[in-house]
């Protein structure tokens, strides 16, 4: 199975939408460090034990608000749309229906969004792509000025 | 008979030997004894004191003097310290043989050259093995994941925790290899965390922090 075949059986939307992929596998980083900019390849994750990054003040658990207040302590702001808004970048938080977020895209100037997918591949795609029955659906948009 | 001349021979050869050198453990036995000779058939694998007993007999001599005769003489002669029997006449049993009447010892069974690993090695390969298939199996159904909480409680990955410091050296031998996200089951198995504050996150200093702490405590990695 190459990775196209991959992705599309993990996220069957890939396939009805438009999508491609910009980096090599690694497990390095993953999809928060990859929204939030992250320049020194940190792997981010509210996992009880302190082993992995999360910022200083923000609850170690997996919910939306410990999400909203991390990204909160990095600079965003509660944003109600995915329209690209000039002078600011835009991140998408998709939870699934246990209300347990599993993955952050963030947008890029024209308009497409860009994910780090796990220990995938990076890739740019439509919002709808990633959602499904792995990343639920995208239930909150934050933005930080540029 | 010849055989009843050589133990005749020997029944003399024994006394004399006994009477020259009247050795502290000897000293009891019987200086002047009437003995008399009974050559019988050599059955193998027929103990010395079988063949006393069976053929109502006191003494056991044969050729093989060093070997049988000087043992069932010594536990011989501890009775008639004992129990001496100057009234009649000592019997004497000589078996003239090439091979020992003794029981013989089983022999012992070759040891196996052949490359059969031993069972510690099958042990290793099964675990190792178990390892593997948990490992591919985590693998495989967390790589969408990017959230670790939900990384480490995955079935396999529990059970790689379950399998205790015998999965240690199989996940740093994993980690040399990639840096993988094996830390929450290392720290959970061993109650250690090498990991300094300021490298969370950073995958490959922290599989390099967890190959430290191997090296210091003696696994190969």
């Amino acid at each position: 199975m190459d990775t196209n075949a991959e992705l599309e059986d993990d996220w069957p939307n890939l396939a009805k939408t438009t999508y491609e992929i910009t980096s090599k596998f690694t497990s390095e980083y993953n999809c928060i460090a990859w929204a939030i900019n992250n320049e020194d390849d940190r792997w981010w994750s509210p996992a009880p034990e302190e082993d992995y990054y999360w910022p200083d003040g923000a609850p170690r658990e997996q919910t939306l608000e410990a999400f909203i207040i991390a990204f909160q302590i990095c600079g965003y702001q509660v944003c109600t749309n995915a329209e690209i808004e000039a002078g600011f970048e835009k991140i998408a938080i998709y939870v699934k229906e246990d209300g347990k977020p599993q993955h952050v895209a963030k947008q890029l100037d024209d308009g497409m969004w860009t994910s780090k997918l796990g220990l995938y591949e990076d890739i740019k795609h439509e919002l709808d792509g990633l959602v499904g029955e792995l990343y639920g659906n995208v239930q909150q948009f934050m933005k930080r000025a540029l | 008979m010849l055989i009843l001349e050589k133990a005749k021979e020997k029944t003399n050869y024994w006394i004399k030997k006994l009477n020259a050198k009247k050795l502290g453990k000897y000293s009891h036995f019987p200086k002047s004894r009437r003995l008399r000779v009974s050559p019988v058939p050599i059955q193998e694998n027929y103990s010395s004191l079988n063949l006393l007993k069976d053929n109502n007999c006191d003494i056991y001599l044969s050729n093989q003097i060093k070997t049988e005769v000087s043992k069932v003489s010594l536990l011989r002669t501890k009775n008639w310290k004992e129990e001496a029997f100057p009234w009649r006449e000592e019997k004497v049993l000589y078996v003239s043989s090439q091979q020992s009447l003794l029981p013989k010892s089983k022999p012992r069974k070759a040891k196996q050259i052949t490359n059969r690993p031993s069972n510690y090695l099958l042990r290793q390969a099964e675990i190792k093995d178990t390892f593997m298939k948990l490992a591919n199996q985590w693998r495989s159904e967390t790589k969408h994941m990017s959230l670790m909480s939900d990384m480490i409680l995955h079935t396999a990955y529990q059970q790689i925790i379950g399998m205790g410091t015998n999965a240690v050296p199989l996940i740093l031998e994993e980690l040399t290899r990639e840096p993988e996200h094996w830390f929450w089951a290392l720290r959970s198995i061993t109650g250690a965390n090498p990991i300094k504050p300021e490298d969370r996150g950073r995958v490959k200093k922290m599989a390099e922090a967890w190959l430290d702490w191997g090296r210091q405590h003696g696994y190969k990695c």
